[in-house]
C-alpha cells in the first residue's frame, strides 16, 4: 500500500476506530517477578495503531517503552491484558506460528544495530529470509530492494563490522524492510547516531511512512518531536501511558 | 536436480556462520580432534590387535598338551602320546619342539618351534599362515620360517638370510630364511622361527622320543569336555589347555584393559562434555545475544536449533574425520608409538608388534556416538535454554 498524500497529525481516539487497527492493546500489565520482588513494567496499557500510522512512543528510560515494543514484537508476553496485532493474539501463538508471524509482519531495528560483525551487509540483509522459505532467487531480490530503499547497496559488499555507524543503522533498516513487512517497529534507533546519521535515518523512515507502513519508534531523541510526516507521539512514564 | 549450497539459503547462512566465526570452531574442533585421535587410536590398536589374536588362534590346534613339574614344562614322551592316540575323538595328534634361543647372550632372544612335517595337519597350518609357502622345499632342510621382527633383526645383524644355530653340543646349524610370516599374526609369530622338528631337536638337544608338547583336534564339539578329561588323566603333571581357553583368556585380559582404558576415556569425555556445557551455557554474551537476535528476526526457537545443531554436526564431522585420519595414520603408519606400550605392557619385550589396518564399521560408528552425543547435548541444551527463555536478548 503507498499513501497518496499526507493526513496531517493524527491524534484524536475517534478518528483512528475508524481505521484499520494494527495493534490493538488493551488493559495490558507486565510484571517481572524475581522470587521476592515483583516489578511492574507496564501498568493498565491501552493503545491503538492504525495502519500506516506513525506512533512516538516518549519517555525516559525506564518508562516501560521497549518493554511494550517487545511485547507488541512477540518478543515477550503480557501477564495480563490482551494485544493483538494485524487482528490476531500473537501472545497467545505457539513459537512456531508467532516466529513466522514476526518475520513475515514486523521489522524490527535496534538501538544497537545489532549486526552481525562478521558478515557482510546483505548476509545481514538476508538473515530474516533465511528461515521464511524464499529461494536464493528471491532473497536476492528482496536483499537488493530493500538495500536500495535504505541508501546502502553501495557498501553491500563491505563486513558489517567496518560500517560506520550510520551506515549500521542503514542496514539495520534494509534488514527490518526485506521481508516487506507492514509494522516497522523501532527501538532508541537514533540513540548512537551524530545529528546528521539521524536526519538521513528519518529521512529513511519518511520514505517508508510514504510506503504505508505502520512505524511505532520508542525514543527519547527530541529529533523525533518535529518529524517532516505526520506521527502521534504517545508519552510514557513508569510503565504507564501518560498523555 | 542437484542443489548446490548456493541455493539452499539455510545452508549458505551456515557455512558464512562457521566461516566467520573460524576462530572460535578451530579452537574446539583442535581440542575434539585431541579427544577422537586418543579415542580411535586406543580402538584401532585393540581391534587391531584383537583380530591378530583370533586370526592366529583360528589356525591353532584344538588342543595343547604339556607337562608341568614344579611349575616349569617338561617334555612329553612317546609313551603319553600313544595314550592321547588311544582316546575316542583324538585326531591330528603332533609333537613340537619348541625353546627361546639366545642370541645374544642374557639379551635378546626368539621362539624356536620345531613341528614335524611329515604330518598333514602341520604342513596345512604352516600353508594356511604362510601364503605361498613352497612346503616341499621347506623340507629339504636348511630352511625355516621366521617373523617379521626376526627377518628385521637378520638383515640388520647378518647382511641376509641367514644364521647360524649353535647346538649345547657345540655343533653349527645353518638355516636360510624360506618365508615371512604374515603381519596379521605377528603378535604371536614376530619373534618366532620355525624350523623342522628334527632341526628343533638339534638346537635344544631334545631327544627323538620327547617333545615339548603335543597337539590335537577333536572334530566334534560335544566330545571336547570328555576328552579334556581323559587326556588329563594321561599323567599326573598333564595341563590339557584348549583353544578355547586361550581365547577366553585373552578376551579377558582385553576387555580387562578396555575396561581401563574406557573408564578414563570417560572421565576424559565427561571433562570435554563439562568444558563444552560451561561455555555455551555461560555463552558469552555475544552468543546469547546472537540467539536473541534470530528470535527477533523470525527465526523459530527450532529454525534455531536446527541451525546450532547444523554447526554442531559440521564441528563434530570435521573433527571426527581428522581425528579418525590421524589415529589411523599414527597407528597403522607409525605403530602406535607410546600407545603401543602401554597396552601391551613395556615388560612384555614385544612392543614393536605389526599393527594390521582393521577398521570396522562398528567401531567407527561407536567412536562417533561415543564422542558426538555428549557434544551435542551439551552444545544443543544451553542453546534450547537461551532460545526458550530468552528472546528479548536482542534488544537489552
Amino acid at each position: 500500500m503507498e499513501r497518496n498524500s499526507h493526513n496531517g497529525n493524527i491524534h484524536g481516539d475517534d478518528e483512528t476506530n475508524e481505521r484499520d487497527m494494527v495493534v490493538e492493546i488493551e488493559n495490558l500489565y507486565r510484571r517481572f517477578d524475581d522470587g521476592s520482588d515483583t516489578f511492574e513494567a507496564l501498568s493498565d496499557i491501552s493503545l491503538t495503531v492504525a495502519r500506516g500510522e506513525c506512533v512516538i512512543l516518549k519517555g525516559v528510560s525506564g518508562s516501560g517503552k521497549t518493554t511494550l515494543l517487545a511485547i507488541m514484537a512477540g518478543l515477550d508476553r503480557p501477564s495480563s491484558g490482551s494485544v493483538l496485532v494485524e487482528g490476531r493474539a500473537i501472545s497467545k501463538l505457539p513459537d512456531r506460528h508467532l516466529s513466522r508471524f514476526r518475520g513475515k509482519h514486523i521489522g524490527m531495528i535496534f538501538q544497537h544495530y545489532n549486526l552481525m560483525e562478521h558478515l557482510s551487509v546483505r548476509d545481514n540483509v538476508s538473515v530474516p529470509l533465511v528461515p521464511a522459505g524464499f529461494s536464493a532467487d528471491e532473497i536476492e531480490m528482496m536483499v537488493s530492494e530493500a538495500m536500495e530503499m535504505a541508501n546502502i547497496s553501495h557498501k553491500s559488499r563491505m563486513e558489517a563490522g567496518r560500517l560506520s555507524g550510520g551506515e549500521k543503522q542503514r542496514t539495520a533498516i534494509a534488514r527490518a524492510i526485506a521481508p516487506g513487512p507492514e509494522i516497522v517497529l523501532c527501538d532508541e534507533p537514533t540513540a548512537n547516531l551524530d545529528r546528521a546519521n539521524a536526519e538521513i535515518f528519518i529521512e529513511i523512515l519518511g520514505r517508508l511512512y510514504e510506503k504505508g507502513k505502520t512505524i511505532v519508534v520508542a525514543t527519547h531523541d527530541p529529533i523525533f518531536e518535529k518529524l517532516p510526516f505526520p506521527s502521534r507521539v504517545v508519552e510514557m512514564s513508569d510503565g504507564k501511558i501518560t498523555e | 536436480m542437484e542443489i548446490s549450497m548456493a541455493d539452499n539459503p539455510f545452508l549458505k547462512f551456515l557455512f558464512l556462520g562457521i566461516s566467520a566465526e573460524r576462530r572460535k570452531h578451530a579452537g574446539i574442533i583442535a581440542l575434539s580432534v585431541v579427544i577422537v585421535f586418543l579415542l580411535s587410536g586406543f580402538m584401532f590398536v585393540s581391534s587391531s590387535i584383537r583380530h591378530s589374536i583370533m586370526h592366529t588362534l583360528s589356525v591353532e590346534p584344538d588342543f595343547v598338551y604339556q607337562r608341568v613339574r614344579g611349575e616349569r614344562v617338561v617334555n612329553v614322551t612317546d609313551e603319553s602320546a600313544e595314550k592321547l592316540m588311544e582316546i575316542r575323538g583324538v585326531t591330528k595328534l603332533s609333537p613340537r619342539v619348541y625353546g627361546r634361543y639366545f642370541v645374544e647372550k642374557g639379551g635378546r632372544s626368539f621362539l624356536v618351534i620345531g613341528i614335524d612335517f611329515l604330518d598333514e595337519q602341520s604342513d596345512d597350518r604352516l600353508e594356511k599362515l604362510v601364503s605361498g609357502l613352497d612346503i616341499d622345499s621347506f623340507l629339504e632342510g636348511g630352511r625355516m620360517v621366521v617373523g617379521e621382527r626376526v627377518a628385521r633383526w637378520l638383515k640388520e645383524h647378518f647382511y641376509g638370510d641367514r644364521f647360524t644355530f649353535i647346538t649345547p653340543g657345540g655343533e653349527s646349524v645353518v638355516l636360510e630364511v624360506s618365508a615371512t610370516f604374515p603381519r596379521e599374526s605377528g603378535i604371536f609369530s614376530d619373534d618366532t622361527i620355525v624350523v623342522p622338528i628334527e632341526t628343533a631337536r638339534k638346537i635344544f638337544a631334545i631327544a627323538q622320543n620327547e617333545a615339548s608338547d603335543y597337539t590335537f583336534d577333536v572334530p566334534n564339539d560335544s566330545e571336547w569336555d570328555s576328552v579334556r578329561a581323559k587326556a588329563e588323566a594321561v599323567d599326573y603333571d598333564a595341563r590339557v589347555v584348549s583353544r578355547r581357553d586361550s581365547e577366553k583368556i585373552y578376551r579377558k585380559l582385553f576387555n580387562f584393559k578396555e575396561g581401563i582404558f574406557l573408564m578414563l576415556f570417560t572421565v576424559v569425555l565427561t571433562a570435554f562434555a563439562m568444558i563444552l556445557y560451561q561455555r555455551y551455557s555461560q555463552i558469552y554474551s555475544s552468543e546469547r545475544r546472537h540467539i536473541g537476535l534470530l528470535r527477533a528476526l523470525g527465526w523459530s526457537i527450532s529454525d534455531v536449533l536446527k541451525l546450532k545443531f547444523m554447526e554442531t554436526f559440521f564441528v563434530v564431522s570435521v573433527s571426527f574425520a581428522i581425528g579418525v585420519g590421524m589415529a589411523y595414520i599414527y597407528v597403522f603408519v607409525l605403530g602406535a608409538p607410546v600407545l603401543i606400550t602401554i597396552f601391551m605392557g613395556a615388560d612384555n619385550g614385544v612392543v614393536d608388534i605389526p599393527l594390521v589396518p582393521v577398521i570396522e564399521p562398528f567401531l567407527l560408528i561407536s567412536i562417533f556416538v561415543l564422542y558426538s552425543v555428549p557434544f551435542f547435548a551439551s552444545v544443543l541444551i544451553p542453546v534450547w535454554k537461551i532460545s526458550v527463555s530468552d528472546p528479548r536478548e536482542a534488544m537489552s
